[in-house]
C-alpha cells in the first residue's frame, strides 16, 4: 500500500500551498474556518454587503464625525460641516494625512470575499478526485475501508454513527479552538503564534491518545 | 491592491493544490491515518512536520505578518474534542472532502457531522461561551 | 489597559488617525473597551462589519444610505442617543421638491445648480456581465 507519496514530497507539496497563499493574499487559509463562514452564508452575506458600502474610508470617518456628537459628550457637530464634506469634517486639527495607509491596513485586515471560500471547499473536492483518479485509487464504496474496519467497527450503523460523532466533535472542536490542522497546524504554526502551536500539540496529543486507545483497547 | 478575482483564483488554486497533496499523502486513508497517530508509520506525520518545518523557515524569510489571536478559554477543550473526533473519524475539515471525492461515500455523514458541529459552535458560543477570541476580524 | 482587539480592529486605524474621542472613550479605557459594539459582536464568533460602529449604530444608516437589506447586522441596542436625527438627511429625490408646481420662472438652469437630475445614480443598471467584471477588479 505505498503508492502513496513519500514524506518530502508531501512536506514540499503542502509547504509550497500554504507559502504560496500567504505571498499572494497576504492572509492565512483554514478548511474550519471556510466551512463556519460558508454554512453561515447568510450573516457573511450580510456583513460582506455592508463592508463594501465602504468604498474609502473618508466615508467612514466621516461618519464616525457624525456620530462623535451623541455618546461621547463631545459638543455635537454643527450639521452644515457635513454634507459630502470629504471626509475630513470631524474633530478639528485630525491630520489628513493617514488615509492612504490607513485604508490599505483597513483593506488587509477584511477578511477574504465570501465566494473564495467556496471556491476553497469546491476546488479541495475537484483536486482530491483528480488526485484519486490519476493515481487510479478512486474507487465507489460504502464502507470506510479495511482499516477503519478493523480499528473502530465493522457495522454499518455503527460506523455511521462514529462517523456522525466524530464529524460534530471535529467541527465544534475546530471551531471551538479557532482553527484546524491548516489554519493552526499549518499556516498558524508557521507563523510560530502561540495559540497555534499549542492547539496543534493538544489536538494532535489527544488524537494519539485516542487512537491508541482505538487500536489497542477497543 | 488585491482584488477579489485575485484572491478567488488564489483560493482555487490552493484549493485544488491542497486536495491533491493530501489525498496523494494519504490522509484520507482511515488505515494510514491511524497508523500514524500511533506511531506505527512516520511517513505522514514527517509530511506534516516537515512542511511545518520549511513554512518556519519561508515565513521568517519573507517576514510574513502574523495574525492576531491569543489562547483563548476555548483553545485546549476545542483542540481536545477536535483530535478526539479526528481519531474517531478520521477527518480533519478537509480530509472527508477529499474521500467523497475518491469515492468513499459513508465521507458524507461525517461532512454532515461537520457542518452540525460547526453550527453547533456558533450557536453555543452566541447563546453561552461568548469565547473572547482576541479579535474582530478572525 | 486597553482593548484587546486593537491590532485586528479594521476601524481602529481610523479612529487613530482622526477621531481621538473614539479611541479614548473606547479603545484606550479601562474597561469601556468590553463595551463596544464591534467587541461584543466578535464573542459571538461572527464576522464583525467594518460600518459597525463601537456605539453599537450601523455607520451608513448614519449616512442616509439604506444598508443592503434594511436590516442593520446587530440590534443597534439601546444606544443611539439623540444627535444624529438633527444631521439632514440628502433629499430622497423621489418626490419632487415642495414648491415645484409653484415656481413663478421656468426651471432654469442657472438659480438651481444643487438640485441632482431626477434620481441619484444609486443603482446603477449593470449587465451581469459588467457586475462580474466589477466584482473581480474591486479590491478585497
Amino acid at each position: 500500500m505505498n503508492d502513496y507519496w513519500p514524506w518530502w514530497a508531501g512536506a514540499a507539496g503542502l509547504a509550497l500551498v500554504t507559502i504560496n497563499y500567504a505571498i499572494a493574499t497576504d492572509r492565512s487559509f483554514g478548511v474550519s474556518g471556510a466551512w463556519d463562514r460558508v454554512l453561515h452564508w447568510r450573516t457573511e452575506r450580510r456583513v460582506e454587503r455592508a463592508n463594501a458600502q465602504v468604498t474609502d474610508d473618508a466615508v467612514l470617518i466621516e461618519a464616525l464625525a457624525a456620530a462623535t456628537a451623541g455618546p461621547l459628550g463631545a459638543p455635537p457637530l454643527t450639521p452644515a460641516a457635513r454634507p459630502s464634506g470629504s471626509g475630513g469634517a470631524g474633530t478639528p486639527g485630525p491630520d489628513r494625512q493617514p488615509p492612504a495607509e490607513a485604508s490599505s491596513s483597513m483593506a488587509r485586515l477584511l477578511p477574504a470575499p465570501l465566494v473564495s471560500q467556496v471556491g476553497l471547499l469546491l476546488s479541495i473536492l475537484v483536486g482530491g478526485w483528480v488526485a484519486a483518479v490519476t493515481s487510479g485509487r478512486f474507487q465507489l464504496r460504502l464502507d470506510m475501508g479495511e482499516g477503519f474496519r478493523q480499528i473502530v467497527t465493522d457495522k454499518p450503523t455503527e460506523m455511521v454513527a462514529a462517523l456522525f460523532v466524530g464529524g460534530v466533535l471535529v467541527g465544534f472542536g475546530t471551531r471551538l479552538a479557532g482553527g484546524c490542522s491548516s489554519g493552526h497546524g499549518l499556516n498558524g504554526c508557521g507563523r510560530l503564534q502561540p495559540v497555534s502551536i499549542v492547539a496543534t500539540a493538544v489536538f494532535f496529543g489527544t488524537a494519539v491518545l485516542v487512537s491508541f486507545l482505538l487500536w489497542k483497547v477497543i | 491592491m488585491r482584488t477579489r478575482g485575485a484572491i478567488l483564483i488564489v483560493n482555487i488554486i490552493t484549493g485544488l493544490a491542497l486536495g491533491f497533496t493530501v489525498a496523494n499523502i494519504g490522509f484520507g486513508d482511515y488505515a494510514e491515518l491511524n497508523r500514524m497517530f500511533t506511531f506505527q508509520d512516520l511517513r505522514m506525520f514527517l509530511s506534516f512536520a516537515g512542511a511545518v518545518a520549511i513554512i518556519v523557515v519561508a515565513f521568517a524569510v519573507l517576514r510574513v505578518r502574523r495574525v492576531p489571536g491569543r489562547i483563548h478559554a476555548g483553545v485546549v477543550p476545542g483542540a481536545v474534542l477536535f483530535g478526539t473526533g479526528w481519531a474517531i473519524s478520521g477527518g480533519c475539515p478537509a480530509i472527508p472532502i477529499v474521500q467523497v471525492a475518491s469515492g468513499c461515500m459513508p465521507a458524507l455523514v461525517t461532512l454532515a457531522g461537520i457542518a452540525v458541529g460547526i453550527r453547533l459552535c456558533r450557536w453555543a458560543n452566541t447563546r453561552y461561551l461568548r469565547i473572547d477570541s482576541g479579535s474582530c476580524a478572525r | 489597559m486597553g482593548c484587546s482587539h486593537i491590532q485586528s480592529c479594521p476601524l481602529f486605524p481610523l479612529l487613530n488617525a482622526s477621531l481621538r474621542d473614539w479611541r479614548n472613550y473606547y479603545c484606550d479605557s479601562a474597561n469601556q473597551w468590553r463595551e463596544c459594539a464591534r467587541y461584543q459582536l466578535s464573542r459571538t464568533g461572527q464576522l464583525v462589519p467594518i460600518t459597525l460602529l463601537p456605539n453599537g449604530v450601523d455607520a451608513m444608516h448614519l449616512r442616509g444610505i439604506p444598508a443592503a437589506d434594511g436590516s442593520s447586522p446587530v440590534e443597534p441596542g439601546p444606544v443611539t442617543p439623540s444627535g444624529f436625527e438633527a444631521v439632514p438627511e440628502p433629499t430622497p429625490a423621489e418626490a419632487p421638491p415642495p414648491g415645484w408646481g409653484f415656481d413663478p420662472a421656468p426651471p432654469a438652469p442657472g438659480p438651481r445648480p444643487a438640485r441632482p437630475p431626477a434620481k441619484p445614480p444609486a443603482p446603477r443598471r449593470y449587465g451581469w456581465w459588467a457586475r462580474l467584471a466589477d466584482w473581480i477588479s474591486s479590491p478585497a
